[in-house]
């Protein structure tokens, strides 16, 4: 029972950060301002650190290299949406 | 005991499903009040640019900008990039239509540029655009800086318009009796219209620095993708236990962000 109720919390964080995807992309493509754009994938940069707490919380697996993993990768997503959508310039 | 705790995961799963929706939800006016390409710093820097020239600023005018506005409809409605319509309209069509009594006039366009200083750089750094910028024909200046469908891409497009108005139409707002007075024939010469060319990729524009910028971010963001999963495969395949984070989230997200980018254009004038 209690491992059945585990996986059902588990799936639902999968659920939730999809969902969570899905409803950025489609307002990433209704979106007509690059600007618009980019805080949509910071938003989401940002959701996915919370995620990220959440699940390797609730699965106990919750370590400060985890942490730095889901900022590094939200951090690096944020760069390149900065970059790609010329928000900011290589050079 | 299940049930408090389903509640609170419940709870929980709404509350970050209710900050997303408020969130996304929230660009579109976030796009009306706080895009970066505003009218007033268009205009700023435009006379910014006129300034350093040692020429006069430009004044806004509203039928101008009504011009420029009807321009970018009809660009959004006939879903063409180009300064005259498939139908055959050109920029004087809409200055003329729109109740400006031009002599000299110009256009230069723009299209998804996230800042005013960014599109006048582009304009700027292209010298058939500059030329209008930089013209002592006009003496006044529209704007339109409107979001729309254009050739299948959701987009900001940008239309300016300059202007030099025939003086006849000032006159016919003067008093009658000033009128009577100046309403001697004048020689006025025939109109003229300044359409830029296409910009040459000879020299290093604003366009292609923010077009590299997006190829270096692509380029990055596809390796670190790879890495990653073929680090992530490596590591499923020999069994290897280590703390790590969900790999197959990363790649997903970093998916998200290269798709977004290949799908966004960036900085074009015409």
């Amino acid at each position: 029972m209690k491992k059945k109720h585990h996986l059902l919390v588990v799936f639902t964080q999968y659920f939730v950060l999809i969902v969570s995807m899905f409803i950025a992309a489609l307002f990433f493509q209704k979106t007509a301002d690059n600007f618009g754009r980019f805080y949509i994938l910071v938003v989401l940069s940002l959701l996915y650190i919370v995620w990220g707490i959440w699940h390797h919380g609730y699965t106990e697996r919750l370590d400060k290299l985890v942490l730095f993993e889901y900022s590094l990768v939200s951090a690096i997503v944020i760069l390149l949406s900065a970059l790609g959508l010329g928000i900011i310039r290589f050079f | 005991m299940l049930h408090k705790t389903l509640v609170t995961y419940v709870f929980f799963i709404l509350s970050i499903l209710f900050i997303n929706f408020i969130l996304v939800l929230k660009v579109p006016d976030i796009l009306g009040y706080a895009t970066d390409v505003k009218v007033s710093d268009l205009l700023f820097y435009t006379n910014s640019l006129r300034e350093k020239k040692g020429l006069d600023n430009l004044s806004l005018n509203e039928t101008l900008s009504k011009a420029a506005k009807a321009k970018a409809n009809d660009m959004f409605k006939d879903d063409y990039w180009a300064h005259t319509s498939p139908s055959g309209k050109e920029p004087w069509d809409f200055i003329t239509g729109a109740g400006y009594d031009y002599i000299y006039a110009g256009e230069n366009l723009a299209v998804d540029f996230s800042k005013s200083e960014d599109v006048v750089d582009a304009w700027n750094d292209s010298p058939s655009h500059r030329d209008n910028l930089l013209s002592a024909k006009y003496n006044e200046i529209g704007f339109a800086v409107l979001d729309g469908e254009l050739q299948g891409r959701k987009t900001t497009l940008i239309v300016q318009m300059f202007g030099y108005e025939r003086e006849q139409n000032r006159l016919a707002n003067l008093p009658s009796a000033v009128k009577v007075e100046k309403s001697l024939p004048i020689e006025i010469p025939a109109p003229i219209v300044e359409i830029p060319a296409p910009v040459s990729g000879s020299v290093l524009s604003t366009t292609t620095v923010m077009n590299a910028s997006r190829y270096i971010a692509l380029i990055l963001g596809i390796f670190l993708t790879a890495f990653i999963s073929i680090d992530w495969f490596y590591v499923k395949r020999t069994g290897i236990i280590r703390i790590s984070g969900n790999t197959f989230f990363h790649v997903l997200l970093l998916l998200l962000a290269i798709l977004g980018i290949w799908y966004t254009n960036i900085g074009l004038v015409l």
